[in-house]
């Protein structure tokens, strides 16, 4: 066991109110034992020493801060800026899609896992710097690897949201059927805030990523969701860059 | 010429208007110091303000929030979504909200509670010896509270409800427009910002469980769980309450005598004695 004057707080998660017939103590460390006890650190008159109580003498809490913790760690998931990670250009893109073919070609992966790289290399042929910067600002906010489309919607859109009003004019209502799919995103994300599940909309996520062309199987409509979510995203960078008014 | 606003509201009148009827009259309930209750009438302009509250670029600072903050105010009442941006300006507007009462300003100002026991309005604070610089801290409190990014998160993040009264009842304001009971930082923490006499708005945490999703629902209230939300705004009111007009019952005055201003959570001005 950790010594029980330093104790590690993650294996110590919870505070505890012990409830003794003559008083009640409370231990600033404790752990729940799964066995009907709880394991709490205790200070008697020889310093701090681990011990073991019935857990229905015990009521256990998350330490305050430690739960401040975990809402600001979901802020910056939601709403923060992370430092730009995974810097993806044409070599590195290059790189994927050659192991990709050989591992295709042994048979060691479907071909289907190729197309995202396919697709992403012929939008990107011929682009510059600032195009893949915009690529991996994106990819490192975007939750692509989630299976949460609620999350997925609603990431995306904050993101798209915020790279429109960086360049409001670039975005006249003229371009109808942009503002269509951006019209369909918005009415997805405000069926996830009123708790729809993704399950419940899977026709809505149809409906949306019908207004793109790809190429991966339906039965991957979430990846197609995701995809279809960065192709959004691309057209909101292209359109919003100088060179394209 | 430089503007100078002399009544500064700590409830903006684009917020008292919904309590008020097409004439402009809102009913407003306040306490005597032997504890007996006053009904008086009021109206959106004249309710939530006091004679030099604020300093006047706080005033232009805070009349520049509301501008931006009234459609999103608009949204909630007709069941809109607010986008996330939104969702972050309105969490901003809570904190401002709750922090810009002058219940709260005393109590960030810490003025010493004999003080507030002989006095019962702000602006006499004012002409106190030593407690102007004290107010003036106060007052730039106001803005490092509506604008703290340590605090924003435990609004943001929650889901949200706005809540209809049951067809029979109804929700008073208080001049606490704002009601956080707990810590911020707690699940079961109760935060309540009653928007009209139909709506409440509340942040919560859905199921109960960290991590909220930022759902944004309605749900309507009965009528026994109406009477608890009034009780409650009720008794952390600090001085008094506001209802329209057709909503005054003697339901509500005897509730109103009951629990008006019993659990205030700041230092009360005046008002009923401990």
């Amino acid at each position: 066991m950790n010594d029980p004057s330093n104790p590690d707080p993650k294996e110590w998660p919870f505070e505890a109110h012990i409830e003794y017939p003559d008083g009640r103590e409370y231990c600033q460390f404790a752990k729940d034992n799964d066995d009907g006890t709880v394991s709490v650190i205790s200070w008697d008159g020889n310093g701090p020493a681990a011990k073991v109580v019935p857990k229905s003498q015990v009521r256990l809490k998350v330490r305050p801060w430690e739960k401040a913790k975990a809402w600001r760690s979901l802020y910056a998931e939601v709403y923060g800026e992370k430092e730009v990670e995974n810097k993806f250009n044409q070599e590195s893109l290059d790189e994927c899609l050659r192991v990709g073919r050989e591992l295709v070609a042994k048979g060691e992966k479907p071909e289907s896992e190729l197309e995202m790289l396919r697709e992403l290399e012929e939008s990107f042929r011929g682009k510059t710097q600032e195009d893949w910067d915009a690529y991996n600002f994106f990819f490192t906010h975007f939750p692509s690897g989630t299976a949460d489309h609620s999350l997925l919607i609603t990431r995306g859109l904050f993101l798209i949201d915020r790279k429109i009003l960086q360049k409001f004019d670039a975005f006249p209502r003229s371009l109808s059927v942009f503002w269509r799919k951006i019209g369909k995103l918005n009415f997805l994300r405000e069926q996830v805030t009123r708790g729809f599940s993704s399950h419940e909309l899977t026709e809505l996520i149809d409906d949306f990523v019908a207004e793109f062309e790809l190429q991966s199987s339906p039965e991957e409509w979430g990846d197609k969701l995701a995809l279809a979510i960065g192709l959004l995203y691309g057209e909101v960078h292209r359109r919003g860059r100088p060179t394209s008014r | 010429m430089s503007k100078n606003t002399i009544r500064n509201h700590f409830s903006p009148r684009f917020t008292n208007e919904p309590w008020a009827d097409k004439n402009g009259l809102i009913i407003k309930f306040s306490r005597r110091a032997d504890g007996t209750l006053i009904k008086g009438r009021t109206g959106p302009r004249e309710w939530g303000a006091e004679s030099y509250l604020y300093s006047q670029d706080l005033e232009d600072a805070l009349s520049y929030f509301e501008r931006l903050v009234k459609p999103l105010y608009e949204k909630l009442l007709s069941g809109q979504i607010l986008k996330p941006e939104e969702r972050l300006a309105w969490s901003y507007w809570l904190l401002c909200q709750y922090s810009r009462t002058p219940s709260f300003m005393i109590e960030l100002a810490k003025l010493p509670e004999d003080i507030l026991a002989r006095h019962s309005s702000v602006d006499v604070y004012s002409t106190l010896l030593n407690t102007e610089e004290q107010l003036k801290a106060a007052q730039s409190n106001i803005a490092t509270f509506a604008t703290s990014q340590e605090l924003v998160p435990f609004l943001v993040l929650r889901d949200w409800v706005v809540y209809e009264a049951a067809p029979d009842g109804s929700f008073i304001k208080s001049d606490v427009p704002v009601i956080i009971r707990g810590a911020l930082v707690e699940e079961d923490t109760t935060i309540l910002y009653p928007l009209s006499p139909a709506k409440c708005f509340s942040a919560t945490v859905a199921g109960g469980f960290f991590p909220p999703r930022q759902l944004q629902l309605e749900s309507s209230l009965t009528a026994g769980q109406t009477v608890d939300f009034v009780k409650l705004i009720a008794s952390t009111a600090d001085r008094e309450v506001i209802c329209h007009v057709d909503n005054v019952s003697s339901n509500l005055v005897e509730l109103l005598t009951a629990y008006l201003a019993i659990d205030s959570g700041y230092i009360k001005l005046g008002g009923f004695p401990d």
